[in-house]
């Protein structure tokens, strides 16, 4: 049977998503993104650094993977708007991570800016993934608004904090109508398999994989830890007791 | 604001001010700064150049160009 993700009508096996930033080298991207299986990487647009001429990272984004630009350095909408366009415009694709933040010691997104772009966006036929903070009527919004899924952060990107918003992404799996695709602040695949076996749809993993100081191997265990989390909620989780309720039979024992 | 006499005119690149020669192309411009032209972005006055227009389009004093790429992102 396959277990398919869905976002804007396309369907990819994968359920981890992958960001581009902060390896030691970007020539490490193939081997990460094979090894992990992800299907879909985030990148971001910047101005070039006129004083020096690197490679360009599109050179070492495996051809078959689903590019996500994201709007990052954006603090309203109008610049998240005019940032996904250029990246449109310039042959990225349709799709969109909208992230917009002010709050440069967080990096909390604002949702209410986050609502605005996706709204103008969604309409000029972009795939709207927006990054929140995991707010039930921020979502409802959004989806409202047109996004594809939404993606709520278990804790400051980059943090590897792990899943420190763990309620309110399961009220937000429980009741929203899109994907969810926990974002920012996993940092161990224990983090991604506690959500995956909650319901979440998939993961976005950056900064757990690139700061390890085995990237690839991390990148492996992020891939198990997702089909693991995702197969233990597709099975259902046995029930919880305090008492303890013995495995093997009560009676037959070999007494006297 | 910005003068063309001379051989030289100014412009904006990336937020800074940059002296150029005049009749300086985008592709001119790509080539002072040693850049890959194949995955650079180009806006000119918030304008997307194409790839294929970087020869054919000249700067003539006082625009604002930026010089983009696609970097690594979360």
């Amino acid at each position: 049977m396959d277990d398919l993700l869905t976002i804007g009508g396309e369907e990819f096996k994968s359920r981890l998503l992958t960001g581009s930033g902060k390896y030691s080298s970007d020539s490490l991207i193939p081997e990460i993104s094979a090894l992990s299986n992800s299907q879909i990487i985030t990148v971001a647009l910047r101005r070039v650094d006129l004083e020096s001429n690197n490679k360009s990272l599109m050179d070492f984004i495996p051809s078959n993977m689903k590019l996500l630009p994201n709007t990052s350095g954006a603090r309203t909408a109008d610049e998240a708007v005019k940032i996904a366009r250029i990246a449109k415009m310039s042959g990225c694709g349709n799709w969109i991570k909208v992230e917009v933040i002010s709050d440069n010691k967080y990096l909390l997104p604002n949702g209410y800016e986050t609502i605005k772009a996706t709204e103008i966006l969604a309409s000029e036929g972009f795939v709207v993934l927006p990054y929140i903070n995991g707010d039930l009527y921020i979502a409802r919004s959004l989806a409202d608004a047109g996004a594809a899924a939404i993606m709520p952060l278990a804790s400051p990107i980059g943090s590897n904090r792990g899943i420190r918003c763990q309620e309110m992404i399961q009220i937000l799996i429980d009741q929203s109508s899109l994907p969810i695709i926990v974002d920012a602040g996993i940092g161990k695949p224990s983090d991604a398999a506690l959500v995956m076996e909650m319901g979440a749809d998939a993961c976005l993993i950056n900064t757990a994989i690139a700061s390890s100081p085995n990237p690839l191997l991390m990148a492996e265990a992020f891939k198990l830890a997702i089909i693991s989390g995702r197969k233990a909620y597709l099975a259902g989780l046995g029930i919880s007791t305090t008492n303890a309720v013995a495995s093997s039979p009560l009676t037959g024992y070999l007494n006297g | 604001m910005f003068s063309s006499k001379g051989e030289t005119m100014k412009i904006i690149v990336n937020g800074s001010e940059k002296e150029l020669s005049n009749h300086c192309s985008i592709s001119d411009l790509t080539e002072d700064y040693s850049l890959d032209k194949e995955n650079l972005i180009v806006l000119k006055n918030d304008v997307l150049i194409k790839y294929e227009q970087y020869s054919s389009v000249f700067l003539t004093g006082g625009e604002k160009v930026e010089l983009l790429s696609i970097v690594g992102g979360g």
